[in-house]
């Protein structure tokens, strides 16, 4: 029997369109997931592999998440069918067990939903035969790889998912209900997906994510290359606590599922039927109403059915849940953000607002697609449509109505959301709420987006034969819109359904420029009105609906105003589209993602020699940049002094002009030159923004020549922005003035090399190459240069660049001033105009270490002054720190500049832009919290530190060249901060973020990762892993020696000429400073990969009394492993000839967990010398300990400390 | 003055309307025939629901094909089988579908809604949702619906099922007295319902119009040659192969048969006896095409 209705119910699943449907999608989803690298999950190519044992595995687990749709409409299908049919009477009276009706359907359901997503596992390993996937991304096929991770998560995955629904399913009978669980799961796994940023402890992490995808992450943390492709998911710790917890979830659910269904019906309630019903026989007389139907009337229907479905929804039990859990949402989102976030911010309007966004967007979503279904189905499903087809009522009142309410119950969300937004911000109470920020984030950011998504969702819903089906397509569509469009190498905005591009909002400065949001508004505007009329020619009206009978009749809908509706929108969805067309492609340079890349090989055949080309050099730059913020535009005049340091005499220079059209080059000359206007390659040369001069006569070596330049910098139009701003302009000489030395725009990535047949590409020049080193690292153009400028823009506006600012006044109604350089600085120099409030301060030699103080100041949004008394102490504590221990700092002032949109702070010579979304809005927690970390003062403290390495010490362009300006720089800070703030307070910064930026950084790196001294431009070594090395050396060798040593460096090298220095000096200035036995650390530090691995193996033994003091003893496990650059595979030093293990590792003893003080605090701390991979030790300490933990300050570089500590049982 | 010219509607291989021409005028027609037959079809199509095949429906001259709007005007409609939105008071809704149907004067309209459910006896019970309703009730509402905004031709698709014989008499008696200045199409497989009430009828079996009329003219067809017996459970099937049988009634003592014949059976089927033919032998003659 059993048997027999198990079969019975899986061919029911199978003979379904929509399981077949399903099964397919899933199939093509892995085999494209597996052989197209730009969707893989891992950043997958040559190290990573498409086919590696964690790739496999976490793509395994992440799609069992897509059991949460499906899954829910078999459920209903299988489990709830009776009642859908409304059957239930007939069924449940039937003479078969409730117990066998209902195992079989569970069964059944989940053998549906397992087949689905063992699909999926198949298409993954269809796709390692796909013939467009690089061999070079492929490693060994191992069936084992796929089958692991089906059991580990699939398996219990669908047991989960299937069991949830059928509880939902069977208990409450009510189908919405379902789907409603199934959004409410996919939000908490969103949720879960959110933790993973955030410091929330790792089991939470862990246990969070019912899929197991969350857990594997922690599992798999910070494995190399070598590691994701070879080992599989760990069955124990995170993994198996999570499958453990779900997986008995799971079966629990089922048993209680089983206990709990009971047969027959569920009582209605009939809460009004109190009066008794009389009886009248009297005849009936029928009453007389006038009818009549005008326009008004069709109004009034429209009205009246829009208050249905408006609040017939948003009344109803899954919209009052849904709506629920988006507030849920928000809450969690505010919560983490402000709360858990390792660098929490302040709670302003723009970014309270973009959380409410952020957080409701997707809910949104949901809820788009889920109530076009009810709403559209609404009438079919109560049973309604006859009586209210055949009734008079216009087509366009019913439909008009039903999309009206859709739009409606968005913008309900909307306000709750931003009420909910603007409460929690008067609860913070730290900011004060303007509105008016808030409602314009939403009208231009969100607002005409989801009213096309809903427009798009309802269009989709007149082709679809049913509500289920609707659902699924407007999911599609959606996740094609807002996602999948991004990931076509062909993408065009005018192929981007509701994208309605605003720009970010900047409290600053607001939106950028709303030309291209008005253009596309249009664009898209006219497209969904156009969808409007076809909806109301194609609207379902009557029994025979489908979609052929709809078209049959159409000829009798369309009518001729209606088609003169139709027309007109369709023409200006033409004429803009062509009219945006013809702007991007045309008239500007917009290009596809594939054309892009296309392109930079182009231009790598073109001008990849140049490169190396000598070039002259830029002595002086004078220069007069004229902003005009009203209209966004700029005029930038100018003069350089070239000289040919060269050898030999120069024939031509390539000049690279930063505008988007030559027509706003004004003027471009150089004495002795000429510019060359054709030749063969002259049209290509300019189309990458350069021109061609050659010298006739050669230009001599030594000789001297002017360049002179007018550019002009055009108010935003469709298509191509402004860099000038309304409030808050930032540009850099780069980006506004001429160029001697072309930039780099090499194709980087190797597995996109490789698909271009580009080669291998040519890595920084080695550090002993002397040539290299008579060039700096800002580029090949100059060595340091004077430097004058004269900026004016709009009154009420302060023009600012780098110097000493000499005058202050007006000129042709603009404020303007001069500024001068007061000693050569880099060539790199910035342009600022703002209406910005002004904090000045003076720093006081009190030491006499400088010869001179310095003046600060900061110039800010008047709104922004949370931090600028913070910021103003960290710059004088920088002072402070660095002028003692790096020497006089070089420039009279430092001024800070607050500028909109991007996130960054940079140094400029004694002038440091920052971001608005940085220092100035981040809340800086307690000082004396030793969890909390103070970005505010330590970005400030790094963009100091920059005027010591970076402009004092300024590095030859090299292998490992950033880590002379941002490595030392960090250790600046580093220094600086723990000063100010306690060593403690410093460690928790190493780890939050330095750490894990570090061993995160390595394995998402398409390329191999060179040792630290030869680092190029991976973030990861030049900032974190330098920081993290200072660190350790400087615990080791003493940071007085340390800093010394860098001291000695910066004597040596800073504010000299060619050559300039690069890691290796740096190196063998601490090689100098440190004893003999720091060497072999120095080694592992900075030229290889290593990796220590500490545990304590056992248990600790605890003898002794207070009296005579305690004796500790354990067993100290080490290992010291060498990575390989290419893949991350590391190598014990116990299995390599010629190496041994002798290192220095320092043990802390505690009385209370040290995870409680971050490794502070301890009762003793003790440094000894390992040879052996095992080593007993035996400590006497006077106090009684608890803990032991190895490396409590973190000086070696170890992937995983939680096996560093012991707690220790006494007996 | 609804005039149907030859309309057919098929679904697939079932023809469910074949040829179907009908003249109807002021006044109460009732559509008879068995499930299947074509009923719901004819009157969905007149509903302007669905749409024949072939043919053409005209209203006072003009095409509901092309012209719906006409129809659905002056119409209104009961169908067989209807639900409602779920929590949703026969007030409310009531008023929501008299908004639909044009009426937009807010007072004319909570009158009517008012006096129609008191006319269905749903008085007492209007603020309950209709969702909730017993079966009878809410036909009762569905006829309450029907009614509103006056409707000059009123399509009832077996308006009398489910309700008890009170409120069936009620309803009928409305009908009777709409049908003064009104096109009535009323279907049923329920004789008496037309019998009591239909000066016009039609008859219809697997999509065509097998006798059209007034009642007593369909009677007087078989005048005189409907002849009935009463015969044991087991005589029927042979009496069914030699003879034209109308029907048989299973009462106390046996199964009354009756036979459409022109003369009293003889033989082995002797003892029938001549009787006043009714409009269900009527209705049966007709269906099974003994006339
Ligand atoms: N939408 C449809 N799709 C397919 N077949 C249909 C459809 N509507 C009606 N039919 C078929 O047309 C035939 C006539 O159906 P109709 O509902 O008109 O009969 P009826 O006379 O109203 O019967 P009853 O007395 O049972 O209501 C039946 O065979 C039915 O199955
Ligand atoms: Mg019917």
């Amino acid at each position: 029997m059993f048997g027999k209705l198990l079969a019975f119910e899986i061919k029911l699943h199978t003979s379904q369109i929509g399981f077949w449907v399903v099964v397919s999608i899933m199939f093509i989803l892995g085999a494209l997931f597996m052989s197209l690298d730009f969707l893989s999950m891992s950043a997958t190519g040559e190290r990573i592999k498409a086919n590696g044992a964690l790739t496999v595995a976490v793509m395994v687990s992440f799609f069992s998440m897509f059991s949460i749709f499906f899954g829910a409409v078999f459920v209903v299908g299988g489990v709830m069918r009776d009642q859908v049919h409304n059957f239930l009477e007939i069924t449940h009276s039937a003479p078969i067990k409730t117990s066998t009706m209902m195992i079989t359907r569970m069964v059944g359901v989940y053998i549906a939903v397992f087949l689905c997503l063992f699909a999926f596992v198949l298409g993954l390993a269809m796709g390692q035969y796909m013939p467009w996937l690089a061999t070079e991304s492929l490693g060994p096929k191992n069936l084992l790889y796929f089958l692991q991770p089906t059991l580990v998560f699939m398996v219990i995955n669908a047991l989960l998912v299937s069991g949830i629904y059928t509880a939902v399913a069977a208990i409450t009978r009510n189908k919405a209900l379902v789907y409603v669980t199934a959004i409410a799961l996919f939000l908490l796994y969103m949720v879960s997906g959110l933790m993973t940023t955030q410091s929330t402890p790792k089991w939470v992490m862990a246990l969070v994510d019912p899929f197991g995808a969350n857990a594997l992450a922690l599992a798999a943390e910070f494995w190399p290359a070598a590691e994701q492709n070879t080992r599989m998911s760990p069955l124990g710790g995170y993994v198996g606590l999570n499958r453990l917890v779900w997986g008995g979830f799971a079966i629990f659910l089922y048993l209680a599922t089983f206990k709990l269904f009971k047969r027959g019906l569920v009582a209605g309630k009939n809460k009004n039927a109190i009066e008794a019903e009389t009886l009248s026989t009297k005849a009936i007389t029928l009453p007389t109403a006038k009818t009549n139907y005008n326009t008004g009337s069709a109004v009034k229907a429209f009205w009246a059915r829009f208050k249905l479905e408006y609040l017939r929804t948003v009344k109803s039990i899954p919209f009052i849940i849904l709506a629920g859990l988006c507030v849920v949402f928000f809450a969690l989102i505010v919560i983490i953000q402000l709360n858990f976030a390792p660098d929490p911010v302040l709670p302003t309007n723009a970014l309270l607002v973009g959380m409410v966004f952020g957080s409701l967007s997707l809910p949104t979503m949901l809820i788009i697609i889920f109530f076009s279904g009810e709403i559209i189905w609404r009438d079919k499903v109560a049973g309604m449509t006859e009586i209210i087809d055949a009734s008079p009522v216009r087509n366009w009142s019913l439909m008009a109505a039903k999309w009206a309410a859709l739009m409606a119950i968005v913008f309900t969300i909307f306000i709750v959301g931003l009420a909910f937004g603007m409460t929690a911000q008067v609860f913070m109470g730290d900011v004060p709420v303007n509105p008016l920020t808030h409602f314009k984030f939403t009208a231009f950011g969100f607002v005409p987006t989801f009213a096309l998504y809903c427009i798009l969702v309802l269009f989709v819903q007149n082709f679809m034969p049913n509500r289920i089906a609707g659902m699924v397509a407007s999911a599609a569509v959606l996740i094609f819109f807002v996602i999948g469009i991004n990931f076509l190498p062909f993408a065009h905005p005018l192929m981007d359904y509701g994208s309605v591009p605003a720009g970010s909002l900047s409290e600053l400065n607001g939106f950028a420029s709303l030309i291209g949001f008005k253009w596309f508004l249009l664009y898209w505007g006219s497209l969904a009105a156009l969808f409007a009329v076809l909806s109301i020619w194609l609207w379902r009206r009557g029994l025979q609906s489908s979609l052929r009978a709809r078209m049959k009749g159409l000829r009798k809908r369309i009518t001729v105003p209606s088609i003169a509706v139709a027309s007109l929108f369709l023409a200006s969805f033409a004429g803009s589209g062509a009219y945006i067309y013809k702007s991007y492609n045309i008239d500007n340079n917009f290009r596809t993602a594939k054309q892009a890349e296309l392109r930079r090989g182009k231009w790598e055949k073109l001008l990849g020699d140049q490169l190396k080309a000598p070039i002259p050099k830029i002595r002086s730059v004078d220069v007069e940049m004229q902003f005009s913020p009203s209209q966004q535009s700029s005029v930038v005049k100018g003069t350089y002094i070239l000289e040919n340091a060269n050898a030999e005499p120069l024939r031509e220079v390539y000049v690279s002009v930063p505008v988007s059209h030559k027509r706003e080059i004004l003027q471009l000359d150089i004495d002795g030159a000429k510019l060359v206007t054709d030749g063969e390659n002259i049209k290509d040369l300019e189309s990458f923004g350069i021109q061609l001069f050659k010298f006739d006569p050669a230009f001599m070596p030594g000789a001297k020549t002017t360049l002179s330049f007018e550019l002009v910098q055009s108010p935003p139009v469709l298509g191509d922005g402004s860099r000038i701003l309304r409030n808050g302009t930032f540009v850099d000489n780069f980006s506004s003035m001429p160029q001697l030395d072309i930039r780099d725009r090499r194709l980087t990535n190797p597995d996109k090399r490789r698909k271009y047949g580009l080669g291998e590409r040519e890595k920084a020049p080695d550090r002993t190459d002397m040539l290299a080193r008579q060039s700096l690292f800002f580029g090949r153009s100059a060595d340091r240069v004077d430097f004058k400028a004269k900026v004016c823009t709009d009154i009420g506006q302060i023009p600012i660049a780098p110097g000493k600012m000499m005058r202050t006044y007006a000129e042709n109604g603009k404020a303007c001033r001069d500024y001068q350089a007061i000693n050569p600085i880099m060539n790199f120099f910035s342009f600022l105009s703002a209406d910005f409030e002004v904090v000045r301060s003076e720093w006081k030699d009190t030491k006499g270490l400088n010869g001179k103080d310095v003046d600060l100041a900061i110039y800010f949004h008047h709104e922004h002054a949370y931090n600028t008394e913070l910021m103003m102490q960290a710059m004088k504590d920088s002072l402070d720190t660095f002028t003692e221990i790096y020497g006089p700092y070089q420039y009279n002032q430092i001024r800070i500049m607050e500028f909109p949109y991007r996130s960054f702070a940079q140094a400029f010579a004694g002038t440091i832009p920052f971001s608005e979304n940085m220092g100035f809005v981040r809340d800086p927690g307690d000082p004396d919290d030793n969890k909390s970390v103070d970005l505010a003062t330590y970005i400030t403290m790094h963009e100091v530190g920059h005027q010591w390495f970076g402009h004092q010490i300024v590095p030859a362009y090299t292998k490992g060249f950033n880590i002379l300006s941002e490595g030392l720089t960090e250790n600046a800070a580093m220094t600086a901060y723990e000063q100010k703030l306690g060593w403690q307070k410093a460690r928790r910064l190493l780890e939050q973020y330095t750490i894990q930026a570090y061993l995160t950084g390595r394995i998402v790196d398409r390329d191999d990762e060179p040792p630290l001294a030869k680092a190029e431009g991976q973030g990861y070594l030049n900032y974190n892993k330098a920081s993290w090395v200072f660190w350790g050396l400087k615990h080791n060798m003493g940071e007085e020696k340390m800093q010394a040593a860098i001291r000695g460096f910066l004597d040596e090298y800073g504010t000299k000429n060619a050559p300039y220095p690069t890691t290796i000096e740096l190196v063998n200035a601490l090689r100098a400073a440190a004893p003999e036995d720091m060497q072999g650390l120095i080694t592992d530090y900075w030229d290889r990969i290593v990796f220590w691995r500490m545990s304590v193996g056992g248990d600790v033994k605890l003898t002794g009394n207070e009296a005579d003091g305690y004796e500790v003893s354990f067993t100290a496990k080490v290992d010291k492993r060498i990575a390989s650059e290419a893949d991350g595979k590391e190598t014990s030093v116990t299995e390599i000839d010629g190496e041994s293990l002798n290192e220095w590792v320092e043990i802390g003893f505690y009385d209370q967990d040290p995870k409680d003080t971050l490794g502070g605090d301890w009762l003793k701390l003790e440094r000894v010398r390992i040879t052996k991979a095992e080593t007993e030790l035996s400590f006497t300490l006077k106090q009684k300990p608890t803990h032991v933990l190895l490396d409590p300050r973190r000086l070696l570089i170890e992937r995983n400390v939680t096996d560093n500590v012991k707690k220790i049982i006494t007996e | 003055m609804l005039s149907i010219n030859n309309i057919s509607k098929s679904f697939g291989k079932i023809d469910a309307l074949k040829n179907v021409s009908l003249d109807l005028d002021v006044g109460m027609f009732g559509l008879l025939g068995p499930n299947g037959a074509g009923k719901s079809t004819l009157m969905r199509t007149l509903a302007t629901l669905q749409l024949p095949d072939s043919g053409t429906v005209n209203l006072n001259g003009v095409n509901i094909a092309e012209n719906p709007d006409v129809m659905r005007r002056t119409l209104g409609y009961l169908p067989q089988d209807f639900g409602v939105y779920p929590r949703m008071s026969a007030v409310a809704l009531l008023d929501h579908l008299a908004i639909l149907q044009g009426i937009t004067d807010n007072d004319g309209r909570k009158t009517q809604v008012e006096s129609l459910l008191k006319e269905v006896n749903l008085w007492p019970k209007r603020y309950s949702a209709v969702s909730t309703y017993s079966g009878g009730q809410r036909q009762r509402f569905g006829v309450a619906q029907a009614l509103l905004g006056d409707p000059k031709v009123l399509i009832v698709d077996e308006p009398t099922a489910g309700l008890d014989p009170l409120e069936r008499q009620r309803f009928l008696n409305l009908l009777s007295e709409a049908a003064e200045d009104r096109i009535i199409i009323l279907s049923t497989h329920i004789v008496d319902d037309v019998r009591d009430l239909c000066l016009d009828m039609a008859i219809m079996g697997d999509g065509e119009i097998v006798a059209r009329g007034a009642p007593e003219d369909l009677i007087a067809k078989i005048d005189g040659k409907v002849w009935r017996k009463q015969v044991d459970k087991d005589e029927v099937e042979a009496l069914r192969e030699k003879h034209q049988v109308l029907k048989t009634q299973i009462q106390k003592g046996g199964v009354t048969v009756s036979v459409l014949a022109d003369k009293a059976p003889t033989g082995s089927s002797a003892g029938f006896k001549k009787s006043a033919p009714d409009l269900e032998d009527a209705y049966f003659a007709h269906l099974n095409r003994f006339v």
